[in-house]
């Protein structure tokens, strides 16, 4: 009797536990992002807008969550099979005419600015242990669907963080 | 003359071979959906729901296919830059999404339970609880009153998630 109530106390809490993507998409809905293992050591991060498709992407080394491994090298992007994944998931023809260089506020300084193109902008990232050194790739799209979403870099919410400034008595009579 | 005949033969093949092949390359879809991206890569190691409104759960999955680590946090950007909005949930919310995701049962006997003990470092704080299949942690904002919480992590501690969550061995 007892092997049977465990058993059924199993099946029960399998039931309701999530455990695979299937069981948190059967309760949750589709995911709002999603990570791919596009090479051994190199991850995809895409962010989709509410039509289902991508509004970001980020090409980075691979890590966990929580586990950052503790070698510098480890967290600097390799250039060359970042440029294959660049090219894979936003080729030519996807971003569009080249418009020349942007601007993204609260980039590192001395970082290059990002490209802008008709669809796309791509900001090389650095940072992590060796602040020179490229951490990763991000490719933001221009598509209307991505702009419910929250922003990349949110400069009218660091404006709201800062006291007003004084009006100027010439301005002020 | 047979010969010329052959070679013209072989040329319209290698033209429409090659015509054939240009056909597929345009044809194969960019990846810019899901869908694609499965098709591509195959399946994610990580994916994140929203489960609120404004509360998101992010799951890193093991070798096994099941759920290693859970992030829960307010919504922000999944992919952003240095400028961060920061959120909060309230305590009560974050506790009961705990039990969602992980119930007591899931997570095993406590043996070192949450809020049992608390690191402050400013506004920042935190508390981390220990059970027998799982550890958790949760980020407090210690400035709100009442006191609010920033992020909440469960970490699974079976043998498939140990290379995700190697840090607890450091």
């Amino acid at each position: 009797m007892r092997i049977v109530a465990g058993y059924l106390i199993a099946v029960a809490l399998m039931a309701v536990t999530p455990e695979t993507s299937d069981d948190y998409q059967a309760r949750y809905g589709k995911p709002d992002a999603e990570r791919f293992i596009v090479r051994p050591d190199l991850v995809l991060s895409v962010e989709y807008g509410p039509d289902g498709a991508a509004c970001k992407m980020r090409i980075e080394p691979r890590e966990s969550l929580l586990y950052s491994p503790p070698s510098s090298t480890n967290s600097m992007l390799p250039v060359d099979e970042a440029t294959q994944v660049l090219d894979e998931v936003v080729p030519a023809e996807t971003r569009g005419k080249e418009l020349g260089p942007g601007k993204i506020f609260g980039q590192i300084a001395g970082a290059p600015p990002p490209t802008e193109y008709e669809n796309v902008t791509i900001i090389q990232e650095f940072g992590g242990s060796k602040p020179t050194a490229l951490s990763s790739v991000a490719v933001l799209f221009k598509r209307p669907e991505c702009e419910s979403l929250p922003k990349y870099s949110d400069l009218e919410w660091f404006k709201s963080l800062m006291p007003p400034s004084k009006q100027s008595p010439a301005s002020n009579p | 003359m047979q010969g010329e005949v052959q070679q013209a033969y072989t040329r319209g093949m290698v033209r429409a071979l090659l015509g054939f092949a240009a056909f597929l390359a345009l044809a194969a879809p960019v990846p810019q959906n899901s869908f694609d991206l499965h098709a591509r890569y195959g399946e994610p190691d990580v994916q994140r729901f929203a489960i609120r409104p404004d509360i998101t759960l992010t799951v890193e999955y093991g070798d096994d296919h099941r759920a290693c680590i859970l992030d829960i946090r307010p919504r922000q950007a999944f992919i952003q830059g240095f400028l961060r909005r920061p959120g909060s949930i309230s305590k009560e919310t974050s506790l009961q999404l705990l039990d969602e995701v992980a119930p007591p049962e899931v997570r095993g006997k406590d043996t070192m339970p949450l809020f049992s003990n608390q690191f402050e470092s400013s506004c920042a704080g935190g508390t981390s609880g220990i059970s027998e299949h799982a550890q958790v942690s949760l980020g407090l904002n210690l400035c709100e009153t009442p006191v609010t919480v920033q992020s909440l992590r469960v970490s699974f501690t079976r043998p498939a998630c140990e290379r995700l969550t190697k840090w607890i061995e450091h």
